[in-house]
């Protein structure tokens, strides 16, 4: 909410320039419940982001400065090679929301969710086996649906489940696991699991309103009367090209929304990557919980896809317990940096918080759990 | 100040599509994306592409409309501008036995279970002469090492001087490795067999070397340690995938 409480009908006519840029500062509090925005007021300089201004500035002369610069080359190799991974993966997935945002009725989609709360988190959790997105591209992916009404719970089960809980994350782990099925079987589930229990618990913590970002579209549509829109909020069936240029804006829009945190997560990676010597990580491989919570810890900073984080987990077959791989591969496509990142375009602070708690706390149970299993078993 | 201002509010999407796209078609030619993913990857980048060209034709139907252009807009440019900053300095790279040390974990487990151990058995031992070397990738000699066991194999990979190597397996020890990529380089992980043999010392880390040799596995504090017991090792020019897949 922007505070002005004052609400004003959405549709005027006869808008002028100055009305465009009012209507692009709109901020909506629910789909059709748009709020006023105060007049701006003098203001204090937004330090903060000055500061990330100017670290953005000198991020990007640095490659231009002389000298030797043979670990800043490798840094770079792995920067671009995190970076375009998952570019084609997001740019289709921002493809995705956009096409979800124009081309899916809201009260539709509505009414075709399962009345049941558990059931629709259930079935969100499962939705990667028919619907694969990883985890760059599933944000967009869920901002959208979320504007479709997707119900808080589901759409936290979707998100943490959908990256994970998917038939080529299945197969890659097969592979990376020489077809031990127990592998597999066992990430499957314990991601599954994770994604219904902290889509329950959110949905009960949250409402929808305290959870979700209010959406702000940045621009102003060639068929609108010069605010953020959906096309049923004006009841007039468009051209179908206008719906399909409307979408890749709608996309682009998304791409734009997210795509600076995968660079930020990326770097932050590609930094770890280059300094970090894994073998550290064999230290502590015979104490009990220590290997896994570090395992965790790698997979936070290395924002490995989750297509291939089981090739790089497999690596550590013999040295650390199955429990500590296993964290590895549970906490990758569902917890890393570059996803705390693109969450803050998703949720509000305090969601991500709880977020981020209760995902890590679930991870922690579920090792803990694996652990004791392992340990009575070997 | 002000008109740039203007400009910039109007057009800066359009410009940053252009410059990515810009940027990944200057990648496709010569396959010059596999520095940093592996080859199908291509088809994933020209369906980016292709989004990209969906972007930028769905902004130039916005042309000339007035976009507000503000500090967060200011800042998203200037990040999403610094991947392209940093390409050129990445083109050509390779990852190297630095990246190899911070990587190398040694051989997973279900190798050790199948490795038989051998034990600093003299290379080319004085008899028949010896069997033609059968040319194989590291990879293939990390992930089947029953098949080669005590056969003479034909590899090429970079050197790796590591002191810590010599210190453990003798004055004639170094390490050929080479990456295997999943993905892309960042998951990249070392395929590697420790050479046990004379090299020229003026051979820098990071050479490319062709060696022949034995194929054994050694014991090392009771871990399989994959040896090529060296007969010959010649300079090798990078080979055009300096990657396995």
């Amino acid at each position: 909410m922007n505070g002005a409480g004052t609400k004003q009908p959405l549709c005027a006519s006869g808008q002028t320039q100055g009305n465009l840029e009012w209507a692009n500062n709109l901020r909506f509090s629910s789909w059709n419940d748009p709020v006023l925005p105060e007049p701006p007021m003098s203001r204090p300089l937004p330090w903060g982001r000055i500061l990330i201004l100017l670290l953005a500035i000198t991020a990007l002369i640095l490659p231009f400065m002389p000298g030797d610069n043979t670990s800043m080359r490798m840094f770079a190799l792995v920067f671009l090679s995190i970076i375009l991974e998952a570019l084609p993966f997001m740019l289709v997935g921002s493809l995705i929301g956009g096409i979800i945002e124009e081309f899916v009725n809201r009260d539709k989609f509505m009414a075709r969710l399962p009345r049941r709360s558990l059931t629709t988190v259930c079935l969100a959790a499962a939705l990667g086996i028919v619907f694969p997105v990883c985890e760059c591209a599933i944000v967009p992916v869920v901002r959208r649906l979320v504007r479709k009404g997707l119900p808080l719970s589901a759409a936290v089960a979707y998100l943490l489940g959908g990256p994970i809980v998917n038939p080529i994350v299945v197969v890659s782990t097969l592979m990376a696991y020489k077809f031990n099925w127990t592998v597999p079987a066992i990430r499957l589930a314990a991601g599954y699991l994770i994604a219904v229990v902290v889509g329950l618990v959110m949905g009960r913590l949250f409402s929808h309103r305290n959870a979700f970002l209010e959406t702000h579209e940045s621009h102003v549509h060639a068929y609108a009367c010069g605010h953020a829109h959906s096309p049923e909020t004006h009841g007039r069936p468009r051209p179908f090209f206008g719906r399909l240029v409307a979408s890749v804006r709608h996309a682009s829009d998304d791409f734009l929304a997210v795509a600076h945190y995968l660079v930020i997560g990326a770097a932050i990676a590609a930094l770890a990557q280059t300094i970090v010597d894994r073998r550290i990580f064999l230290s502590y491989a015979s104490l009990p919980l220590l290997p896994s919570l570090l395992m965790v810890l790698l997979a936070i900073l290395l924002n490995l896809c989750s297509e291939a984080d089981a090739f790089i987990a497999a690596s550590f077959q013999g040295l650390l317990p199955l429990p500590a791989q296993m964290a590895f591969m549970i906490t990758g496509p569902v917890f890393d940096l570059k996803l705390l990142l693109m969450y803050r375009k998703l949720f509000r602070r305090r969601a991500i918080i709880f977020l981020a708690g209760l995902i890590l706390l679930s991870i922690f149970v579920v090792i803990a759990v694996m652990e004791l299993v392992w340990r009575r078993l070997t | 100040m002000k008109h740039a201002v203007r400009l910039l509010a109007r057009y800066w999407r359009a410009l940053l599509f252009g410059a990515w796209f810009y940027a990944l078609i200057g990648l496709v030619p010569g396959h010059e994306y596999q520095t940093f993913l592996r080859p199908e990857f291509g088809g994933l980048l020209a369906v980016g592409l292709l989004v990209l060209i969906w972007f930028l034709a769905a902004e130039m139907t916005q042309f000339g409309r007035e976009h507000s252009f503000g500090l967060n807009d200011a800042i998203h440019l200037i990040i999403l501008m610094i991947p392209l900053a940093y390409l050129p300095l990445a083109r050509g790279v390779l990852l190297d036995s630095k990246a190899f040390q911070r990587r190398w974990t040694g051989l997973p487990e279900n190798q050790e279970e199948k490795a038989p151990v051998v034990t600093n058995t003299p290379a080319n031992p004085s008899g028949p002469p010896a069997e033609p070397a059968r040319e194989v990738t590291l990879a293939e000699l990390c992930l089947r090492p029953d098949e080669y066991k005590n056969r003479r194999v034909a590899v090429i990979g970079m050197l790796d001087r590591a002191p810590d190597i010599k210190k453990r397996f003798g004055d004639d020890a170094c390490v050929l490795f080479r990456f295997v990529i999943t993905c892309c380089a960042a998951d990249a992980m070392p395929a590697a067999v420790l050479l046990i043999g004379k090299i020229p010392a003026d051979w820098p880390a990071d050479a490319w070397v062709r060696a022949v040799g034995r194929f054994t596995v050694r014991e090392d504090h009771g871990r399989p340690v994959p040896t090529l017991e060296l007969d010959e090792a010649t300079r090798a020019a990078t080979p055009c995938n300096p990657y396995l897949y």
